[in-house]
């Protein structure tokens, strides 16, 4: 079962998110900031990390470029997952050092076509 | 034999005529100076009286001595004619006597000549002529006649003022020459010394006539004064022609204010002729009709410039008047001396409104660079404003963006994690109204998108990122979300790529963004026909485009709504709004994107056959120059990959 970290500090969104992945059968971790989100990322290592970016403490864009600058970590595909959904925040998502964007509200079939590609292509 | 005393005479008189001659060769070699020649002619004169009188002094016989005395007379008369004549020109005096009145001084000494010549005819010169006889010697002892003492009477008119002029340059001379001016009235007062002691019979006056030898000893300093001392042959006549001629007006006044002096230009200034005014006080020379104050005149000590109203219109003069202090300190008289400063005013008066005009200008083009300046800082801060309200805006649209869809996740997310939980069968109800609810969500996403690019483009926010990309990989793309729209609506799905079209320069997000528009709204108006998105480059116009174009065999547009298809929320109406949902933001970021990218966008429409939307971008690059000619496209197999309800038959190429 791919373990996967999701970042996410609202919390009726947090645990909504977790029950689509659930369902989708993913063994999901939860981080609710930025700082939180790094740690986690080095202890657990997940198979993949959904980011928001909007974060408390550390912003989704600066802990995306923390994990990616650690040798270790940057194999981990990170997937921006934001109601930063402007044109504009793609690329700065991209910039950040995220594999994919996907925008809130969230479109779970494409979601789920994604994470696939992103997991089969790390493996 | 002749008495010793007689001999002394005799040579006394010799050395005189010795000395006198030399002078006057001197004076002779220099007669280019105007006081030379008469110097010279003076000196002759003395020399042939002194000869004449030593002849006199050896003879003892009456005719001889007589003869002597006539030749005598030759200098005797001609002596003050040419020592005034010196004088004159020595002080500068030149002009008072012009030279045609120098020769009519002569006609009196030549009658006088005449007359001592001829005195056995008249005896006007001498009555009677005898010898007298004494220890010392013979002497001619004449009685004078009446001529004589005209002679006498005239020579002494001469030479007086000749004394006088002298004696002024002398005094006058600075006190650094003062040997030389001693020298100068000596020179002066010699002959009339000479005189005096013969008259009054004093000393060798008792023997002898001393005047000749005095005016030897006249010649003699002024020729040493001349020629060794050099100085006095310049100043006195430097001073007195700066005096005269000089365009300031002087006047000298005595300590009872009565004119000494004046210069020309002071007598031309009051239009009276010196003569006419020396010893007149000076408040009488004030036209009656002047403006100046007469204590301008009298003051003790004044120095300022006023304004005269002249018969040549208002005039600026500089007055000063000062006093000359005497020995200790006791005033000799006074100095006044005026300068017309008009021209000098006039300047002053130029320069000041030059200055005036030129602090104004200054003062102009400063306050225009102030007001500039303002300009600038009001412009610089209106731009800062306008760019800091352009930021604030775009992150306040960013902002608004985030806000509005995190509630909306939370509804379309929980409203899907339902309709996930939910069982088969019995639900369908249930199933059906989550439906309407995530259905208005993701409109109300769409909406949310829509406003806030629009938002975002007319706050010129808008950013474009141009990059190379594989046009292969953004069909992929748009093929993937655009499949499941194309499969609701049953419709065959073709992509046409011209072979020759790989890469592109360009915003591919946006361009992306524009397609997946156009081919969802080509989607959403055709049931069970073909959508078709061509790619291929239009070199037939001017330039070189790359032209997408998306075709359907949908509802069409009515000829009534093409013109105003890509306004904001225009809109088919009614029912059909309703039936097909979006936002009717769609057509106008189509249209607002493809002219930021330099492009254009157009449509081609035929009711119930179908629609046309082509978006034809600018080639920039390079490898544009090289692409094959139209012919060649048109020419070439066109690859083309068929969706058909939702599958695809083929990839890409570069896949």
């Amino acid at each position: 079962m791919p373990r996967l970290l999701l970042v996410e500090d609202n919390e009726m969104n947090r645990q909504m998110i977790v029950g689509h992945l659930k369902w989708l059968g993913y063994e999901v971790f939860l981080a609710a900031d930025g700082h939180q989100a790094v740690e986690l990322a080095a202890d657990l290592q997940p198979d993949l990390i959904l980011m928001d970016m909007g974060l408390p403490l550390l912003n989704g864009w600066d802990a995306t470029a923390q994990i990616k600058a650690d040798p270790v970590l940057a194999t981990i595909p990170i997937i921006a997952l934001t109601a930063y959904a402007m044109s504009d925040d793609y690329y700065r998502s991209m910039a950040a050092g995220c594999d994919a964007f996907e925008t809130k509200p969230i479109d779970f079939e494409h979601l789920a076509a994604t994470m696939e590609r992103l997991l089969a292509g790390s493996r | 034999m002749p008495s010793l005393v007689a001999i002394i005479c005799i040579f006394m008189l010799v050395v005189t005529a010795l000395t006198s001659s030399i002078v006057s060769l001197q004076g002779w070699r220099r007669r280019d100076r105007a006081w030379a020649r008469p110097l010279s002619f003076a000196g002759i004169a003395v020399t042939i009286m002194a000869a004449g009188y030593a002849v006199e002094l050896a003879n003892t016989q009456l005719e001889n001595i007589l003869l002597a005395v006539r030749f005598q007379y030759i200098g005797i008369v001609s002596i003050p004619v040419f020592w005034l004549w010196f004088a004159l020109t020595y002080t500068g005096r030149s002009k008072m006597v012009d030279a045609s009145r120098h020769y009519a001084l002569l006609i009196v000494p030549a009658l006088t000549l005449i007359l001592a010549w001829t005195n056995d005819l008249h005896g006007l010169i001498w009555q009677s002529t005898a010898v007298t006889v004494n220890e010392n010697g013979t002497f001619f002892a004449p009685t004078y006649g009446s001529w004589f003492w005209i002679h006498t009477l005239y020579s002494y008119s001469l030479i007086l003022p000749a004394t006088g002029f002298l004696m002024m340059t002398a005094l006058r001379t600075h006190r650094l020459f003062r040997w030389q001016a001693l020298m100068l009235v000596m020179a002066a007062v010699a002959p009339l010394l000479g005189n005096l002691l013969y008259l009054l019979r004093i000393g060798p006056g008792q023997f002898l006539d001393l005047l000749p030898i005095g005016f030897g000893v006249s010649v003699l300093l002024v020729a040493l004064l001349t020629m060794r001392g050099r100085l006095l042959e310049v100043i006195p006549l430097a001073r007195t022609l700066t005096f005269e001629q000089m365009r300031d007006g002087v006047v000298v006044l005595d300590p009872e204010r009565r004119i000494v002096d004046l210069n020309i230009t002071a007598s031309k200034m009051f239009n009276r002729a010196i003569a006419d005014v020396i010893g007149m006080p000076i408040t009488a020379l004030l036209p009656a009709d002047t403006n100046l104050p007469a204590q301008y005149l009298t003051a003790h000590e004044i120095d300022e410039e006023i304004a005269l109203t002249t018969n040549t219109g208002l005039r600026w003069f500089s007055i000063q008047v000062f006093p000359l202090a005497g020995w200790r300190g006791r005033i000799k008289g006074w100095l006044v001396h005026w300068r017309d400063i008009t021209s000098r005013r006039q300047d002053e008066e130029l320069l000041r409104l030059r200055n005036a005009e030129l602090e104004a200008l200054h003062l102009s083009l400063q306050q225009e660079l102030v007001e500039r300046q303002r300009t600038e800082i009001a412009l610089a801060q209106a731009r800062d404003m306008a760019e800091a309200s352009s930021r604030t805006k775009s992150a306040f649209i960013g902002n608004m963006s985030h806000e509005l869809r995190t509630p909306l996740t939370s509804i379309i997310g929980y409203a899907q994690l339902i309709e996930r939980q939910l069982g088969g069968g019995d639900d369908e109800l249930i199933r059906a109204e989550l439906e309407i609810i995530i259905n208005a969500g993701r409109h109300q996403v769409e909406l949310i998108n829509d406003l806030l690019d629009l938002a975002k483009i007319e706050a010129g926010q808008m950013q474009f990122k141009y990059d190379e990309f594989a046009i292969s990989l953004l069909i992929d793309r748009i093929i993937q979300m655009v499949q499941p729209l194309a499969q609701r609506g049953g419709n065959r799905f073709v992509i046409d790529v011209s072979d020759e079209v790989e890469t592109y320069y360009g915003d591919e997000q946006k361009i992306g963004q524009i397609l997946i528009n156009l081919l969802s709204n080509a989607a959403k108006f055709t049931q069970h026909g073909t959508i078709t998105l061509r790619v291929r480059y239009d070199l037939r116009n001017d330039g070189a485009w790359i032209e997408f174009s998306v075709h359907d065999t949908g509802i069409g547009i009515a000829p009534a709504f093409l013109t105003t298809i890509f306004e904001e929320f225009s809109q088919i109406p009614g029912s059909l709004q309703q039936q097909y949902g979006g936002t009717g933001l769609g057509l106008t970021i189509c249209k607002r994107y493809t002219e930021l990218m330099k492009g254009t966008i157009s449509v081609t429409s035929e009711e119930n056959r179908g629609s046309s939307f082509y978006v034809r971008l600018p080639v920039e690059r390079d490898w544009a120059i090289i692409a094959p000619p139209s012919s060649a496209l048109e020419a070439s197999g066109k690859p083309i990959y068929v969706a058909d309800t939702g599958e695809i038959y083929a990839s890409p190429p570069s896949r």
